[in-house]
């Protein structure tokens, strides 16, 4: 790419010349991509196109399969954590994933915050309590929720349970915050409850958002990365690649011509 | 509007070349449904029948008393139904942990490349015919733990208060616990093939998201894997009770047949299966022959019970599982 983008914040995480393979099929062509913090970036292109294949990199969650393997680096606080050995725990919880169906845990809502609240520090019963207050605060459901807090975690709508897993990935403190596609199973009201949830969010994390939703795009993200068959073909602030994308292939794709 | 034109001759010429078979082909398969359900009725009542005469003289005392004298004719199968009961606790406490344990290790710790074949090698355990582990429990087992085991058994547990109790006695080597933990390895690959199964059911997006907010192995396996999958794993244990209340071979030869309840772990005891696979050809009278049957009577309801409730489980865990 010749044409440089200017970035206003240091990036948190920058992919570089990244390969991923799936067994013998490759997914994931020499991408590169920064993604700044405290900064939404949004991936979009068609289905296949490999952006849930980065995404799901970026915590090498994929380690979980056998065959998935990537070269490249992927540099966290200019760290490659595609070299990390050993336990990848530290790694997931500094980069935290909210995925595209609701995945809250059979336990209680107040169990599902304070689950991985437990895992990394040793906290009094009260300080637990003040945690998961405040982890659905910031997820905008504590109101909904409070007199509930001890049934089941399934027994909420889909749009709760979505911000229920957003304020389990925020209780944590991560860093770096990977959303695949979490509106796609979501109603209209759910969805601009999540996008608003997204603007307050950017204030303290770096955000990368997948989605197939055009419009959430725009609305959401700073910077938006377009990825076609495992390459990553344009990547400008969302103002340019929407109102004016250099490529052929993003016109196409955001005009609704193919995708 | 436009009359669709369907091509309506082709079908309407179409000769129905299997329509003379269906009738047949309904019966057949009926026949073969209803031939089960009719072997399943036609046991039940020959066991009903032939074990009358001694429920209606022992009454109920046929299952309290463990009185059973085949020289004076009376006959109570307390001992019998408390082994059977006791070598399956021990088989269950023991395998039902090991199993899960199993599963977990399989299907979430273990390499990918021994995967397969650890998997095949656990299930290769279920294909043993019972009457090898009967053999390898008698002959290489017993006089392990009579020389081994029971005597360490007795020394530094029979002392203790309460639990003392179930450590008392000579080390025969043979006994309940044996018993119990031969059908603990007969038991463990039927629950851990199901438990593999169970959570291996379990969504990828929730271990996905358990892994991704950094949960190690044991977080995820203790408070996601197990508690989204327990219904079936409640199911897989049941079906690894059923085989243990009826297994017959293994037990026998180990368990020492002897009629009598004893609080020690250690000293011999029976089954109802040992029982019947011992006595049935020396059942002289007919009320004797009448016990016996009785207490097949009494094995299949429990192991009814115990099958039913796991059915009951299976589909409760297929219902509940959430999307």
């Amino acid at each position: 790419m010749t044409h440089t983008v200017t970035l206003t914040k240091p990036a948190k995480v920058e992919v570089r010349n990244l390969n991923f393979y799936y067994g013998e099929s490759q997914a994931l062509k020499d991408v590169s991509i920064p993604f700044q913090d405290r900064t939404v970036t949004a991936l979009i292109g068609p289905s296949g196109c490999g952006k849930s294949t980065l995404l799901r990199a970026l915590n090498r969650i994929c380690d979980l399969y056998a065959g998935h393997r990537a070269t490249g680096e992927i540099l966290l606080d200019g760290h490659n954590i595609l070299e990390e050995k050993g336990d990848l725990s530290l790694l997931r919880a500094r980069v935290g994933m909210v995925f595209q169906k609701p995945t809250p845990f059979p336990m209680s809502i107040f169990e599902n915050i304070a689950f991985p609240l437990r895992m990394y520090r040793k906290l009094s019963r009260a300080e637990i309590e003040e945690e998961v207050e405040s982890a659905l605060r910031k997820a905008a459901l504590w109101e909904e929720v409070k007199d509930k807090l001890h049934r089941s975690g399934l027994g909420l709508s889909g749009g709760q349970q979505q911000r229920l897993c957003i304020a389990r990935a925020i209780a944590i403190r991560p860093e770096v915050i990977l959303l695949d596609e979490p509106c796609s199973a979501l109603d209209p009201i759910s969805t601009a409850q999540i996008d608003e949830l997204m603007w307050e969010l950017r204030e303290d994390y770096c955000i990368v958002i997948v989605t197939h939703n055009m419009q959430q795009a725009a609305r959401v993200s700073d910077y938006v990365g377009f990825m076609y068959l495992g390459e990553m073909v344009e990547f400008d602030t969302a103002e340019t690649l929407f109102s004016s994308p250099r490529e052929r292939r993003t016109q196409d794709y955001i005009t609704g011509r193919f995708g | 509007m436009d009359v669709i034109e369907r091509p309506l001759d082709t079908a309407a010429k179409r000769v129905p070349s299997g329509l003379g078979l269906d009738a047949p082909f309904r019966w057949l398969t009926r026949g073969a449904a209803l031939l089960v359900v009719a072997a399943l009725g036609a046991m039940l009542a020959v066991l009903v029948i032939w074990s009358w005469p001694a429920l209606s003289r022992f009454g109920p005392a046929f299952i309290v008393s463990g009185h059973w004298n085949p020289v004076t004719e009376v006959f109570g199968a307390s001992a019998p139904i408390a082994g059977t009961l006791i070598t399956s606790a021990i088989a269950m406490a023991v395998g039902a942990p090991m199993a899960v344990g199993i599963a977990i290790f399989l299907n979430e710790l273990c390499p990918y490349r021994l995967r397969g074949p650890l998997g095949v090698a656990i299930e290769l355990l279920a294909a043993v015919p019972s009457i090898i582990y009967g053999m390898w429990g008698l002959f290489v087992v017993a006089p392990l733990f009579a020389n081994h085991v029971y005597p360490v058994l007795i020394t530094w547990l029979g002392p203790l208060p309460v639990v003392g109790q179930l450590f008392q006695g000579p080390p025969f080597g043979i006994g309940m616990l044996t018993a119990g933990l031969i059908l603990a390895v007969m038991v463990l690959p039927f629950i851990a093939s199901v438990s593999r199964q169970v959570l291996a059911s379990v969504p990828a997006v929730l271990r996905e998201a358990a892994y991704g907010l950094g949960a190690t192995k044991w977080e995820v396996a203790r408070h996601v894997l197990i508690p989204h999958a327990r219904r079936g794993l409640i199911g897989g244990m049941m079906l690894g009770l059923g085989r243990a209340l009826g297994e017959t071979m293994a037990v026998t030869f180990v368990i020492g047949n002897a009629h009598r309840i004893s609080a020690s772990l250690l000293q011999p005891g029976t089954t109802i299966s040992a029982t019947l696979a011992n006595e049935f050809t020396e059942a002289s009278g007919d009320i004797y022959l009448s016990s016996l049957v009785a207490l097949g009577l009494i094995l299949s309801g429990v192991t009814f019970l115990v099958l039913l409730g796991a059915r009951y489980m299976l589909a409760r865990a297929d219902r509940k599982m959430p999307t």
